[in-house]
């Protein structure tokens, strides 16, 4: 079935353009505000003193390290 | 990103958005459909004193659908016909024409499908398949169909003594059977195996929409 | 466990950062959340099994199809559903809680508080969907796909997954430490789509039904979300946290995590369409549907290659973790899956591949070989961490891990094949119909076959987790499991 009449799609379009844009905006208000900095350390924020990275954390039960 | 909120805006938007886009904007183009005469006349509108479709479900085949749902048919069975030339449901002779959005807007619950194990439905009503057919197939399918995957529904049927002369209702198997009851026994439907079996027979794709004639 | 200075390698200078003193050291948070992850786990293993024997029964259906036919209760269409069902619902969501809520409390650096609302919950959960399945069971059954579940009780699962979603959130927003990871991030999207996914299908096809096929569009936006946007994200969630934890390696790009979360969250809402391809739907929604599914193909490329690098140079200890083992070959399935995902939305290929038995095994290509196997690898590291005990069996392991591996292995390979000669054979009108069922019945003994194989994987994995649980004393490790010590060389006593 096709679409009788385009316009009908005019305010999923229009929809679209309004997430599009807001969109953009998050991304460029997240970025001034340095929430797209620092990965590196974001990235070690699962390492800790008891489980350190570098270790390895997860063998067999049966397997000597 | 470490911002609840911001992380929340993109969160909800994205479900926002799909949910606008797709649902919202069906119901918005699809939610208005009426039932139409086959025809429209010059002017656009429904043709003068013709019969409206799709058809109104009569009581019986109504319960029989809730058998149907009850026992999952809709798990092996679809009830969509594609249109000629995408897969072979035209050639198969599932359906005189594709099924379009118009013809399940009088079903509270729209039985789409998505698997064949067993054959598309949309249409059975409307195949040389009488209720008796129906009657033994269901009851067990290996009787119609040697080596279907169908599972057989004998509970939806009584096995029961034959007083005097066999009930009218009584199930026709074939001579030689091992299906069949023994010496004076029968088999007869119960309610529900007769609501079932309206039901299929009401499901009929026989009739043209102005959006889809039949060719 | 209830001090700082019980913590295995305290006072160690190598990581802590500016606000160590706030953050609580992972042993801590471990015994917090132990009584709900544990209560959850055993929840999801007795669902695993009971979900199996249902697998199994319906499997054995699709080729001896008068199989327990004696009684509508036991029927095909219930006996599917009721499979899939405790599956989802069953396995899927407690296992989610289990591993998921503990990864989350992890990486939120505190103990969490009132444990005892997921206790609540989980015990409504439970409730909830034993109520439904025998709903399905005794004729209730909706009909209505991945909803089966009747009205009387989605009202428990609501309630009390709102508990569940409130408690995460509340979690996320009492985090200590200025850090997010990324697996909060899918996280907390997941916990925040379900309930609202559940909720619209609920509403738009049960309670106040929408007109004609809008339900089917409802209905299949919702059961692809739920794969896409609650099993896909917690899963992927999981791997990102044990890949680089268990290798102890950071995750090889956060940049491109970054990219793949949003581009999953863009594009996976909008492919559900794409179970209706041909379908009595507007051509453009299809249209839409397949697209966004093609497009899968960015989001799942770059965790693929985050996941890929991530390992690169360090594939022995992935093959000698037990729960990476499962993890990335649970990883590796999510690349395969979404790839021929993508390719069954081109028209095309959905000409054949639609109604067959090819999405039957795709479907568990999703469910099984990617969600399953990383959950599967998220309780092998949690559960000694919560419990400071050993696994007991290594052969355990090993069986659950071949059982599992070569049973779906088997079950997509026939299902696979078995679909796309399904659907070649179904093109062809002069092919009888019935002739097409004869052939997939090998395939379709072939799929049962392969479900014995995930049945013995699964009670493998159920009995080393009953007897860790229960045979108190037998393991405990000196200090701290071996899985943890670094320089403990010495295996503890058996």
């Amino acid at each position: 079935m096709d679409v009788e009449n385009y316009q009908d799609l005019m305010p999923i379009i229009l929809l679209g353009i309004v997430f599009f844009i807001s969109a953009l905006g998050m991304f460029y208000w997240s970025s001034k505000r340095g929430q797209l900095r620092d990965f590196d350390s974001q990235a070690k924020t699962i390492f800790t003193d008891e489980e350190p990275e570098g270790v390895v954390s997860d063998q067999f039960p049966d397997e000597k390290r | 990103m470490r911002n609840l909120a911001l992380l929340f805006c993109g969160i909800f938007f994205t479900l926002a958005f799909s949910f606008s886009g797709l649902i919202l904007s069906s119901n918005n183009i699809l939610g208005g459909l009426q039932r139409t005469t086959e025809t429209l006349d010059e002017e656009g509108q429904l043709q003068e004193g013709e019969e409206l479709f799709p058809r109104v479900m009569p009581g019986l085949a109504k319960q029989g659908k809730q058998v149907y749902i009850e026992m999952g048919c809709m798990y092996c069975h679809s009830q969509q016909v594609r249109r000629a030339g995408f897969g072979g449901d035209a050639e198969r002779g599932w359906g005189p024409r594709a099924s379009v959005p118009r013809d399940y807007i009088t079903q509270e619950r729209v039985l789409l499908g998505t698997m064949r194990t067993g054959p598309d439905l949309m249409n059975v009503g409307g195949r040389p398949l009488n209720a008796d057919w129906h009657h033994l197939h269901l009851y067990n399918p290996q009787i119609t169909s040697e080596h279907s995957n169908m599972p057989p529904f004998a509970f939806l049927y009584e096995v029961q003594a034959i007083e005097q002369s066999p009930s009218a209702d009584a199930l026709q198997f074939p001579p030689g059977s091992p299906y069949a009851p023994a010496a004076g026994y029968e088999v007869v439907p119960t309610r529900k195996a007769e609501a079932l079996v309206a039901y299929l027979m009401s499901l009929k794709l026989d009739y043209s929409v102005p959006e889809a004639p039949i060719l | 466990m209830n001090s700082k200075s019980q913590t295995v390698l305290s006072d160690t200078d190598a990581y802590s950062t500016n606000d160590a003193g706030v953050r609580a050291e992972l042993s801590e948070i471990d015994a917090s959340i132990r009584t709900a992850s544990i209560f959850f786990t055993v929840s999801s293993v007795l669902w695993l099994l009971i979900g199996s024997v249902f697998a199994i029964i319906a499997a054995i259906k699709m080729h001896h199809p008068d199989f327990l036919g004696g009684d509508a209760w036991t029927t095909f269409g219930r006996m599917r559903s009721a499979h899939l069902n405790a599956m989802a619902l069953g396995w899927g969501n407690n296992v989610i809680f289990a591993v998921g809520l503990w990864i989350m409390a992890r990486l939120c650096r505190s103990p969490i508080r009132h444990g005892g609302l997921l206790l609540i919950a989980g015990l409504f959960w439970n409730f909830g969907l034993t109520l439904g399945l025998a709903g399905i069971i005794f004729g209730d059954m909706t009909s209505v796909e991945w909803l089966e579940i009747p009205h009387y009780a989605t009202p428990l699962l609501a309630f009390s997954y709102l508990l569940v979603g409130v408690w995460g959130i509340m979690a996320f927003h009492f985090r200590k430490g200025a850090h997010v990871y990324v697996s909060q991030w899918y996280i907390l999207a997941a916990l925040f789509w379900f309930p609202w996914l559940y909720a619209i299908a609920q509403i738009m096809i049960i309670w106040f039904p929408a007109r004609g096929v809008v339900q089917s569009v409802t209905n299949w936006w919702f059961a692809h979300n739920v794969l896409g946007l609650w099993l896909t994200p917690m899963a992927l969630a999981t791997a990102y946290y044990l890949i680089p934890k268990v290798l102890g390696r950071p995750i090889y790009s956060y940049y491109l995590s970054v990219l793949g979360f949003w581009s999953l969250a863009l594009f996976y809402n909008w492919a559900g369409v794409h179970h209706l391809i041909g379908g009595p739907i507007p051509v453009w929604l299809i249209s839409a549907g397949i697209v966004a599914s093609v497009m899968m193909v960015v989001p799942v490329v770059v965790v693929g290659i985050n996941h890929h690098m991530s390992v690169v140079g360090l594939h022995r200890a992935v093959w000698r973790s037990p729960a990476l083992r499962f993890v990335v070959f649970g990883s590796i399935s999510y690349t395969l899956a979404s790839f021929v995902g993508s390719a069954m939305a081109l028209r095309s290929v959905n000409e054949i591949t639609h109604f067959t038995h090819l999405t039957v095994g795709h479907a568990h290509h999703g469910v099984y070989a990617f969600f399953t196997m990383i959950m599967f690898g998220g309780i092998y590291y949690m559960l000694p961490r919560l419990l400071k005990r050993e696994w007991p069996s290594a052969t355990l392991i090993r069986v659950h891990f071949w059982g599992s591996a070569i049973g779906i292995t088997i079950m997509l390979v026939a299902l696979h094949v078995a679909g796309w000669l399904q659907g070649v054979q179904m093109k062809d009108a002069s092919i009888p119909f019935l002739e097409i069922v004869q052939m997939t019945l090998p395939w379709l003994k072939a799929r049962s076959v392969s479900g014995l194989f995930l049945t013995v994987a699964h009670i493998a994995f159920a009995v080393n987790i009953f007897w860790m649980l229960f045979a108190a004393g037998s393991f405990r490790a000196r200090t701290a499991p071996t899985l943890l010590s670094k320089n403990d060389g010495e295996a503890f006593a058996k």
